[in-house]
């Protein structure tokens, strides 16, 4: 027999109908064709999940470049202001110096004019009548007495006389009588100051003008 | 389920028209075949199953894809992506051992008539039985009809070893025959 007749025959044999594993072919009917629906929903389930996981990263992916844009802008705005301030910094500080002296020279002069017035503020003297007061002025002598003690027997002096003696004691009192002894009534001849009298007021009587 | 007359265009349609009832109705006209097929293919009940479950999956996936070429050509299509799901089956699980060493083969003279008048059913669990390397081409050349190039595109092997494979495939399923008929398994 040719190979081709066994090729032929064997086609032919496999081609009927045979009753060979039957009996698994139908007792696995049900679960290869459980198998090829579950097979089938999960393809779908893949497909729908791998659908929404790139919408996902789509939506996510947007949402990041839109905050990156933004933050992109507020480093933008930042670094400006930055410039600006670092830009405005010295110029600020010169000025600032020169506002602090200035408020230290006012600050001076305000505490001078505080000071100012103060000084004005003090309480002024209130305005009081004035009394003159034309007063007799009385002049009382002091009398000095100027005590010796001779002692006679050691020496031969004499006494001085009394009248001598109040010649020699001052040449203004001569118009004093000197037997009027203690009181001395105002001469009026002489302003010149008379250290050894005492000057007593009187005010009992006097009167008053204003 | 209800029954369904349709047209394999008519299938066609309404299956990429996500009809629930279509798609079943497409799996209960091809689930046995494919079945058959793949145990030609894998000898295993457990891979058979996960690659006609794969296949039916590809096949409702890319059924928008499929052009109608006249009366025959959908079911062409489908054991086309089955064969391919095997191959890449056992591919994936390293089950192909191409030997290319050539042994001394005894012809043995198998009457014509004596395979003829032998089971299909005896036929195809003898196919079964042969290692995979030799089921696998001899079902891709005897039973699906390809060149010897197209299987060595598939598998990924020369021509040479192709020929190679399904000679010695022949070789071993006519022994195993006319052994199993000379001591009467058959």
């Amino acid at each position: 027999m040719e190979p081709f007749d066994i090729d032929r025959i064997i086609k032919q044999k496999a081609s009927e109908f045979h009753g060979l594993h039957q009996q698994e072919i139908d007792a696995a009917k049900p679960f290869v064709w459980s198998e090829i629906q579950r097979k089938e929903r999960t393809y779908l389930t893949w497909i729908h999940l791998a659908a929404a996981v790139l919408l996902l990263m789509l939506c996510f992916s947007m949402i990041l470049i839109n905050i990156q844009k933004k933050h992109g802008k507020e480093i933008e705005n930042l670094s400006a202001k930055i410039d600006q301030i670092q830009n405005g910094y010295a110029a600020q500080t010169k000025a600032l110096n020169i506002k602090t002296n200035q408020i230290a020279s006012l600050t001076n002069k305000q505490a001078e004019l505080n000071d100012k017035l103060s000084e004005q503020n003090t309480a002024p003297i209130p305005h009081r009548e004035r009394f003159v007061y034309h007063t007799d002025t009385v002049f009382i002598k002091q009398v000095q007495y100027i005590t010796k003690t001779e002692k006679p027997s050691e020496s031969d002096e004499q006494p001085m006389e009394k009248e001598a003696f109040f010649e020699q004691k001052t040449s203004d009192e001569i118009a004093i009588n000197p037997k009027v002894d203690d009181v001395i009534f105002p001469s009026y001849q002489s302003q010149e100051k008379q250290p050894e009298t005492l000057k007593v007021k009187f005010g009992s009587f006097a009167s008053n003008r204003n | 389920m209800k029954e369904m007359i349709l047209s394999e265009e008519e299938l066609v349609r309404r299956c990429i028209g996500k009809d629930r009832h279509a798609h079943e109705f497409l799996f209960n006209q091809f689930y046995q075949e494919l079945y058959i097929i793949a145990m030609r293919y894998l000898s295993d009940h457990h891979n058979a199953e996960d690659v006609v479950i794969q296949s039916f999956t590809r096949v409702f996936k890319y059924l928008k894809n499929f052009s109608y070429q006249g009366p025959g050509s959908l079911g062409k299509w489908i054991r086309t992506i089955l064969i391919n799901e095997a191959i890449r089956s056992l591919k994936k699980r390293n089950l192909i051992e191409f030997n290319d060493e050539i042994k001394h083969m005894d012809t043995q003279n198998l009457e014509a008539n004596a395979l003829q008048q032998m089971q299909a059913s005896d036929i195809l669990r003898m196919i079964e039985k042969l290692p995979t390397g030799y089921r696998t081409v001899f079902n891709l050349f005897a039973v699906e009809g390809f060149s010897h190039k197209e299987i060595a595109d598939k598998l990924g092997i020369s021509e040479s070893t192709s020929k190679t494979q399904l000679k010695k495939a022949r070789h071993q399923l006519m022994n195993n025959i006319q052994n199993n008929m000379n001591y009467g398994t058959i």
